[in-house]
């Protein structure tokens, strides 16, 4: 029998095992963890090394791609470019400093994934190709720009427009100051030429706009000639939004931005709105907002978002009828389908759709994307609550969404001043707790002091806001002028009151009293008459006009010499080559010679093995490959007989049988020289011995073969229009003709374009198409061409 | 079998209104751009796609003239064979297959309008058609539900956030929230039914919503108070809402990377 002290004995030693057991199991456990938490660190660590690794290499290739690329810009003149492919080299090696730093000091970003290996290389070297500058100067068809010296270019938009940046000489900056618009070191000129490409319907849209930007100074000046059009607006320099968005999201982590930079970004959106609020209540509606035509001036806090591209600027009021015009994404669907309706500007709010670009703007600064979905797209990105609804209700629908820019940036601003943004709620915002006028006129009042006071006009396309009437009282759109209606007061008088319309100018109190009438005289300054001078004290004419000129000459020296003191040191822009582009040249060619030799001892090999890499590629009986195909627009054949080898001359004497039916046309200006008419006729000659089956010829008959050619050429000429021989599109619709017809080509023998001296030979079969200048090798080069796709043996 | 919707939005679409035309634009170009991009694979670039989803919608424009809805063809099958059509006749266009002369150019292939299987249309395509017309049907709602209703839905539905969360942003109480919801809800339904009546052809179609677990019509009481069972379909209709947005954002992910190359 066991007692009673053997069986508490043992319940204590069970107790006490679970205890020890339950100890070793929390030590353990405490153990472990901390083991788990010390081995993912670790893990962390070495990820993110590897990160920052592949990162630097990807930094460090994409460096090596640009340097040749500033070599090749500095070769071919293109000075512009070769300063911004130099601005993107030193930004690359930037970035692969800046991975250095981290692998060296071990930080814990939290980073994942080898792809970031190939962002430069896949991301960035082609953003920066895409956005490289034109040539620097306007072609000789285009002509220059008086009064203006062209120190650069950018890259052109989607208008087609060509932009340059120009400097005015001393007379244009002085008729800018006269016109009260400050200093002008740098402007941009946008033309539009009917020689490069514009169209007579794109020319007339961009400049109606003008007028009204002229208006609110955000244009200079603008000249329409015959040919062009051109307009002047000051230079803002800078980076669009959306490169500036691009990098910024590549220094955050990925679910989206850090906080500074998200608080950078909406200033960036501040600044757009109090652009948009300005030109909206001048009555001015934008029409094309979008991150590439916000520029961002300035790093750091001083960095400034500007609106740029006047191009599609509108009245508000206009009787025009509303354009799908803008960019998709960024303009509200909803316009297009009042424009599908044939709704009038004035009949809808313009304001609005610049509001929805706004939001638009914002969702692509979260998202670093663009609103594929419209008002529905998702934020997938880390984003303050507030911040969200804001993008919502200015993506809503029309008559949701903000009624104004301006409670829009209320809101905004709300995020913007909090200390943690995140903590933001939408009932927060003065448009859900206040209602949207509340909310504007939160805004109207912070801008009445400002409007007190003269802003200067810098280098900012936002118009100064002298002169702007307080709108503290004036309800959600202010002073906004409307269109004027007629309310009967009194239906059985008739009289009635007019709302709305242009502001009246204010009246002077009628004098009600004698008294009063007194005391307005009495406030009056006379002012004394201006004595006439005698007759006889004038001088004679001669004087006078020597005189007058030098006064002038005075004056224009006072202007000038004013010009001069004032002109800043700093310019915005400018081309000359700096460190960067001499820094990246030399690695540059460095590169380049760095290949060719690599390039050569791989290649030593094939040589020796081959004997002779020509023989190996030019044998007679070879098959050669298609010159020339849909896939590229053009290719010239060298006719110099001079550079033709042997083994290319028995190629040719070798061709037989080409079976091919082509259409001639003879383009060239009459009358014809004896020598190059016996020439091309030996020529079509020498091409029918070879077996191919022309239909026409030089002169004309009344054959079959003429009247046929005569009817194709109708046919081919109907199909394809009035477009020039040299014009991309000819060969394109050629052979789209051809598709419908029973012959192989089309041989034309015409004037160089521009030249009565030089001929060509344009030669467009149904896959492929070649010119060559004419002359005694053409017929050769025809037939190796024919030979090289398949016609012939 | 075609319903008064649908032969009326063929009537305006035969009429050449363009905002019908831009409806349907807006709804379908998404899927048939990615259509197109799969069956186009290496063989056409960025731009052409654009160019033939527009060819597409111009080549329905003529062929609509031609349409018989007593075949028994689904829209699917009528939007996918004139997708097909197009590309084939670039890739001919591409080939110039003409050589030895005269080959006219293709012909349009109406054995489509046969109700029949083996079209070649996919499960993914299907899909892709039925999620565009449920994001026309949230679309619709959002034009015409006030702006926080509906953002209410989107935070609790879409967003897939807390109730308690939402009525916190929002300032308002948690009742207010389902209450607000229901209404949302009631007029998803509603339009949802429009536009699958309006861009279905056939009776399978017009049950598509019900297969992919959006009941249209859930049972309630004769006092109109949800019920358990109305409920529990509400549950589901919105987990099935949420869902299909989630795809079709999907979608138009595939569709943007494709357009941006």
């Amino acid at each position: 029998m066991v007692s009673i002290s053997t069986i508490f004995g043992i319940i204590a030693a069970v107790l006490l095992g679970a205890v020890l057991l339950a100890a070793v199991i929390f030590l353990f456990s405490k153990i472990f963890g901390f083991t788990f938490v010390v081995l993912r660190n670790i893990f962390r660590f070495i990820g993110e090394e590897v990160t920052d690794t592949l990162r630097f290499v990807g930094a460090v290739l994409a460096s090596i791609l640009f340097a040749p690329l500033v070599i090749f810009s500095i070769i071919i003149g293109r000075w512009s470019a070769s300063k911004h492919y130099a601005g993107a080299f030193i930004a690359e090696l930037r970035s692969a400093g800046r991975c250095v730093y981290r692998v060296a000091i071990g930080n814990v970003a939290r980073l994942f994934g080898v792809s970031k290996a190939l962002e430069g290389v896949e991301q960035r070297v082609p953003e920066m190709m895409a956005a490289a500058p034109t040539r620097d100067k306007p072609s000789k068809r285009v002509g220059m720009f008086e009064g203006y010296t062209i120190v650069g270019s950018l890259k052109g938009g989607g208008s087609g427009g060509k932009l340059y940046i120009a400097e005015p000489d001393e007379i244009k900056q002085a008729v800018f100051a006269k016109r009260k618009l400050g200093k002008v070191e740098q402007v941009v000129i946008k033309v539009f030429s009917l020689k490069d490409g514009s169209s007579l319907p794109q020319i007339v849209r961009e400049s109606r706009a003008l007028d009204a930007a002229r208006s609110l100074g955000l244009v200079l000046e603008h000249q329409m000639a015959p040919e062009r059009f051109y307009y002047v607006m000051r230079y803002v320099p800078g980076e669009p939004l959306s490169v500036i968005t691009h990098r910024m999201h590549a220094l955050s982590p990925a679910e989206g931005l850090d906080v500074a930079h998200m608080q950078s970004l909406m200033g960036y959106a501040e600044d757009l709105l109090i652009a948009l609020d300005t030109y909206h209540n001048a009555e001015l509606w934008h029409k094309d907002v979008k991150p590439d035509n916000i520029i961002i001036d300035g790093q750091g806090e001083s960095a400034k978002a500007h609106l740029v591209d006047f191009g599609l600027i509108t009245p508000m009021r206009s009787a025009m009828t509303l354009t799908t015009h803008g960019t998709e994404y960024f303009r509200d669907p909803e316009l297009v389908r009042q424009a599908l309706r044939g709704v009038k500007v004035h009949q809808i709010d313009g304001s609005k759709f610049d509001v929805y670009a706004a939001g638009a703007v914002l969702f692509s600064m979260i998202e670093d994307s663009f609103p594929a979905h419209g008002g529905l797209s998702q934020i997938t990105k880390r984003c303050p609550e507030a911040l969200r609804w804001i993008v919502r209700r200015s993506m809503a629908e029309y008559d949701r969404r903000y009624p104004s820019a301006a409670a829009m940036l209320a809101d905004l601003r709300v995020v913007i001043e909090a200390q943690d943004p995140f903590t933001i709620k939408p009932i927060d915002l003065p448009s859900v707790s206040q209602g949207d006028v509340a909310a504007a006129q939160r805004v109207e009042s912070q801008h009445a002091s400002i409007y007190d006071e003269p802003v200067s006009f810098a280098a900012s396309p936002v118009p100064p806001r002298v002169g702007a009437p307080n709108r503290a009282n004036a309800g959600a759109r202010g002073a906004r002028v409307t269109r004027p209606k007629a309310h009967v007061t009194g239906w059985w008088s008739g009289k009635y009151a007019v709302v709305g319309g242009m502001p009246r100018k204010p009246q002077r109190p009628v004098p009600q009293n004698k008294a009063q009438v007194q005391n307005a005289s009495a406030n009056v300054r006379v002012q004394p008459p201006r004595s006439l001078r005698d007759i006889n004290d004038r001088k004679p004419a001669g004087d006078q006009v020597r005189e007058a000129r030098k006064r002038a000459h005075k004056m224009r020296n006072r202007a000038s010499n004013r010009i001069k003191t004032n002109r800043r040191v700093r310019k915005d822009y400018t081309n000359t080559p700096g460190a960067g582009v001499v820094f990246a040249g030399i690695f540059g060619l460095a590169v380049l010679f760095g290949g060719a030799v690599l390039g050569g001892a791989l290649l030593l090999p094939v040589f020796t093995d081959s004997g002779s890499y020509a023989s190996a590629t030019q044998a007679p009986d070879a098959p050669k490959a298609p010159m020339h195909n849909n896939d590229s627009s053009h290719v010239s054949v060298t006719a110099n007989s001079q550079s033709h080898d042997h083994n290319q001359q028995v190629s040719y004497e070798n061709i037989h049988n080409v079976d091919a039916e082509m259409l001639f046309i003879p383009m060239l200006s009459q009358p014809i020289a004896p020598e190059l008419y016996a020439e091309i006729e030996i020529g079509l000659a020498e091409l029918q011995s070879k077996g191919v089956d022309l239909t026409g010829g030089l002169s004309s008959s009344t054959d079959q073969s003429s009247e046929l050619a005569i009817e194709l050429t109708a046919e081919l000429q109907n199909a394809i229009g009035s477009l020039p021989l040299d014009s991309p599109e000819f060969p394109m619709k050629t052979q789209k003709w051809l598709e419908s017809q029973s012959i192989d080509g089309v041989l034309i023998f015409a004037n160089k374009p521009g030249s009565t001296n030089e001929h060509v030979a344009l030669m467009i079969m149904d896959n492929f198409h070649t010119k060559t200048p004419i002359s005694e090798r053409t017929v050769h080069d025809l037939l190796l061409v024919l030979k090289g796709n398949g016609y012939g043996h | 079998m075609l319903t008064n919707m649908t032969t009326t939005f063929i009537s305006r679409l035969r009429a050449n209104d363009e905002a019908a035309w831009f409806e349907l634009w807006e709804t379908f170009g998404p899927v048939i751009r990615i259509q197109l991009s799969r069956w186009g694979r290496g063989r056409i670039g960025v731009e052409t796609v654009r160019d033939l989803s527009q060819e597409t919608l111009a080549a329905l424009s003529n062929s609509i003239e031609r349409y018989d809805p007593a075949r028994g063809a689904r829209f699917s099958t009528w939007l996918l064979a004139i997708a097909k059509h197009v590309l084939g006749d670039e890739i001919d266009r591409r080939m110039a297959l003409k050589r030895g002369g005269g080959k006219a150019n293709a012909q349009f292939d109406e054995t489509w309008m046969k109700a029949d299987a083996t079209q070649g249309v996919d499960e993914i395509y299907e899909t892709s058609i039925f999620c565009a017309k449920v994001e026309a049907a949230i679309r619709m709602v959002e034009r015409e539900t006030d702006f926080t209703d509906f953002t209410i839905y989107r935070m609790r539905v879409l967003d897939n956030q807390p109730g308690k969360e939402v009525a916190l942003a929002i300032g308002v109480s948690e009742p207010t929230i389902s209450r607000r919801l229901a209404k949302v809800r009631s007029v998803l339904r509603s339009r949802l039914s429009e536009v699958i009546a309006t861009y279905s052809f056939t009776k399978e179609e017009l049950a598509e919503a019900e297969r992919n677990g959006l009941s249209l019509n859930p049972n309630s009481d004769s006092s109109g108070e949800a019920g358990p069972a109305d409920k529990s379909a509400d549950v589901m209709f919105d987990d099935a809402i949420a869902d299909i947005y989630h795809r079709q954002m999907q979608l138009r992910a595939e569709d943007e990377q494709s357009l941006l190359g």
